[in-house]
């Protein structure tokens, strides 16, 4: 295996961004058959190179500061806002409209019509021409239109019991406790962040043009971090028009702990399939890191206190960390047990004696597939600027492309050797094909329904990777092994998506999911932590096998500690040890 | 209408998908669409023109010494098998008796980055492409008509430049939104209740 990963040919912009030909190791502690399942992918944890912590390293380096442009709000927290964000020469506005939501609407599927607020990150700093017609077309969302000059368009919710209880309670001059904001975690839960192109916003292609934006979803995470800051002062607004005599500001370490709920749903799921390249990518960067971490010989003393406070800041943050799906609780009751005994064992001692991370590393893998994940993300954290210039190599700027002069023997050596997790399903079986993907024709929301019991399968989305394969690998056998893949597509055109993707896998060994997404066992909340994990979510919080609602930008800086040049240590944040 | 390059290229798929043309050719026709839309060339008229007359014909296809010969055929699946033999090197000539649309083929060179792709009719220039850059000849008017490729190098005066907006025709862009509508599942309780997440009320 390790032989293999040598012959790996980067991408082009992973080298040409880094000075790395002779220093990426490629000799990853863990192949692609041990992380690309969906087992350990539902098992992820943020870490120190996920794109919300890369914003606001960047944010922090920059002393960036967030400035109220407007703010015309009524006392109830109706009206408009606008904020604006340096960074270097460059600013960004948040354009936010907050109005008046009857309860019988506010849902959070796609299929909403209306929500609490409507945002626009924007280019520069907005004129009234811009904000006259954001105003009319920010709250149509979807059914809006909208211009190169916005970078991301989102909507968010009301978390309306906290919300109404912590203005209520601010209004009276009191805090609330800490019980009741770690129970929800957020004042406002976003529904949706579009961004590359959707409804005529900047595509992508040219939203990385700017080197700070140029990893993934930096200017998403950006708005996501200023409605952040936007829910907060609304907060406050209303608190404090409800009774300016006795009002007092949220305590900042409360402050802190706010971030902005998100409910994802089926639509992360596709995404991973639809970018091959970029999820390897992703993994390519995660692997890397993890394994010049476990190369370290020896740890400073700063690094062996480093280690044994997160293990202690992970404890308090999983007894925070609660759900009521009875999968994720069972494994987080797990988890507690596990640290609890890994608290006790890791001393100052244990961590001065040679590759200390290794023997973190493989001490865990005893454990849970979940306790080895934040055994990992622990160990990245500690990373600092040893692993943080991957952060260049998490994009992508490469698209999937056939080689149509490879023989057919090479293909189907290679399918033989690396897609065995596709060949081994057995087809036949009702089981193995019981779920397809769809779009419905209801505001285009991406589904999951059941073939066997549901009309619509015809109209099934390519994500059915592992009976494609099977399907070529079929065809292949027939096949004269010298001749080229272009004679082969000339006879069976309809293979030419998954021979790509093969042919792709072959430099870009992280980039299938090596799972039947269609089969009975699949559970999608898997992909969708594992997405939400490199954008650096946390307290995962299940409500189906379909959708989970997650924190994020918790524990992050507020707006107004970037420009004091705060440090970023808020992985796996406690309100408990604040 | 102005529309983003994304918005475009994911119309184009989805309505490639949506008139039954395989995922993997209409992920290389959208990008090639909406790459030539983006230097002002009208793509999408074309390829919309190219999705409604589809026929794929098997063994449309003679090879004479290091000639090979399609008879008339579509940019969707002679023009993308004819590219595919052009990248092999295996041949010194490819031509089509006839091909529904030159330009796209211009297009589909283009997102591969081959070099020196000459396209020619008669003895006319129709297009070149070398890497990253094209020509375009907008004085051919002529689908549907005898052309070869060959791999030749080839000086031009002046390649095609980038415009600032992508502006698509409303007419076209509704049409090919029909297409796409094609492949979205129509609506059912039985879908709405249990197809996705979240609940259909969220106050809390």
């Amino acid at each position: 295996m390790v032989e293999f990963f040598q012959k790996i040919l980067l991408e082009d912009s992973i080298m040409n961004l880094l000075d790395i030909k002779k220093s990426f190791d490629l000799k990853f502690r863990r192949p692609p058959s041990e992380v690309m399942t969906l087992e350990k992918m539902g098992s992820c944890f943020p870490t120190r190179l996920s794109f919300m912590r890369i914003l606001i390293r960047k944010l922090i380096k920059n002393k960036s500061y967030v400035k109220t442009q407007e703010w015309q709000m009524d006392n109830k927290g109706f009206g408009h806002a606008v904020f604006t964000i340096n960074i270097d020469k460059k600013h960004y506005s948040l354009i936010a409209f907050s109005n008046y939501l009857d309860d019988s609407m506010r849902t959070d599927r796609v299929i909403a019509s209306a929500w609490d607020t409507s945002f626009a990150l924007f280019d520069g700093i907005p004129e009234n021409k811009d904000i006259e017609r954001l105003r009319k077309q920010l709250p149509l969302q979807e059914a809006g239109r909208f211009s190169k000059k916005e970078l991301v368009i989102s909507r968010a919710n009301k978390s309306v019991r906290l919300f109404k209880t912590v203005t209520e309670m601010l209004s009276k001059g009191v805090q609330p406790s800490k019980n009741l904001i770690n129970e929800i975690g957020y004042f406002m839960r976003t529904t949706a962040v579009y961004g590359n192109g959707k409804f005529g916003i900047r595509d992508r292609k040219e939203v990385k043009l700017d080197a700070y934006m140029s990893p993934p979803f930096q200017v998403e995470m950006l708005t996501v971090y200023l409605i952040r800051h936007f829910s907060i002062k609304l907060v406050h607004h209303v608190a404090k028009n409800l009774n300016k005599t006795n009002f007092v500001f949220l305590d900042k370490n409360i402050q802190r702990h706010i971030g902005i709920g998100n409910s994802t749903g089926l639509g992360m799921a596709p995404f991973l399939v639809k970018h091959p390249i970029l999820i390897n990518n992703w993994l390519m960067v995660k692997e890397s890191a993890l394994t010049r971490m476990l190369d370290k010989e020896k740890l400073t003393d700063f690094q062996k206190s480093r280690v044994l406070e997160l293990i202690g800041r992970a404890f308090y943050h999983l007894k925070e960390w609660s759900t009521d799906d009875k999968r994720q609780k069972n494994r987080i009751n797990n988890l507690r047990n596990e640290w609890k005994k890994i608290k006790i064992e890791i001393s100052n001692k244990l961590l001065s004696k040679s590759y200390p991370l290794n023997y973190l590393f493989n001490t865990t893998r005893n454990y849970s597939t979940e306790c080895h994940e934040l055994m990992v993300s622990l160990i990245l954290e500690i990373g600092g600027k040893d692993i943080d210039d991957l952060e260049h190599c998490l994009e992508s700027s490469k698209d999937v492309s056939l080689k149509p002069d490879m023989k057919i023997f090479e293909l189907t050596d290679f399918i033989n050797k690396n897609y065995d997790w596709a060949l081994k399903i057995n087809f036949d079986l009702e089981e193995a094909n019981s779920k397809f993907w769809y779009v419905s024709e209801e505001k285009l929301e991406p589904r999951l329904g059941n073939r066997f019991s549901e009309n619509g399968s015809e109209l099934e989305q390519p994500l059915d990777i592992a009976k494609k394969v099977q399907a070529l690998n079929n065809d292949l056998k027939d096949f004269s092994k010298n001749l080229c893949i272009a004679e082969f597509l000339m006879r069976y055109p309809t293979h030419r998506y998954i021979v790509k993707r093969v042919q792709t896998n072959m430099w870009a060994p992280y980039s299938e999911i090596q799972s039947n997404l269609i089969g009975n066992n699949c559970l999608p909340v898997d992909m969708l932590r594992f997405k939400l994990s490199f954008f650096g979510a946390s307290k995962f919080d299940p409500k189906s096998d379909k959708w989970t609602r997650v924190n994020l930008f918790q524990g992050a800086p507020l707006a107004e500690e970037l420009p004091l040049g705060k440090n970023d240590d808020w992985w796996l944040p406690s309100l408990s040890i604040n | 209408m102005i529309c983003s390059y994304t918005e475009l290229k994911n119309l184009i798929y989805n309505s490639g998908i949506g008139s039954n043309i395989d995922v993997g050719i209409c992920e290389e026709i959208s990008e090639a669409v909406a790459k030539l839309e983006l230097y002002g060339l009208n793509a999408s008229a074309e390829i919309y023109r190219c999705f409604k007359k589809l026929s794929y014909k098997k063994d449309n296809i003679k090879i004479i010494d290091k000639s090979i010969q399609f008879g008339k055929g579509k940019v969707i699946f002679e023009g993308i098998t004819g590219l595919d033999y052009f990248r092999t090197n295996l041949y010194d000539e490819i031509i089509f008796e006839e091909l529904d649309s030159p330009l796209i083929l211009i297009g589909l060179g283009l997102i591969n980055n081959v070099e020196n792709f000459k396209v020619l009719n008669s003895t006319s220039l129709i297009g070149y492409v070398d890497k990253k850059k094209f020509f375009w000849n907008e004085n051919f008017t002529g689908n549907n008509v005898k052309i070869s490729i060959k791999k030749e190098k080839f000086k031009i005066q002046q390649f095609n430049s980038v415009k600032s907006k992508i502006k698509i025709d409303k007419n076209v862009w509704k049409n090919l939104e029909l297409l796409s509508r094609k492949i979205l599942v129509p609506e059912s309780t039985l879908s709405r209740d249990f197809g996705a997440g979240a609940n259909i009320n969220d106050n809390d």
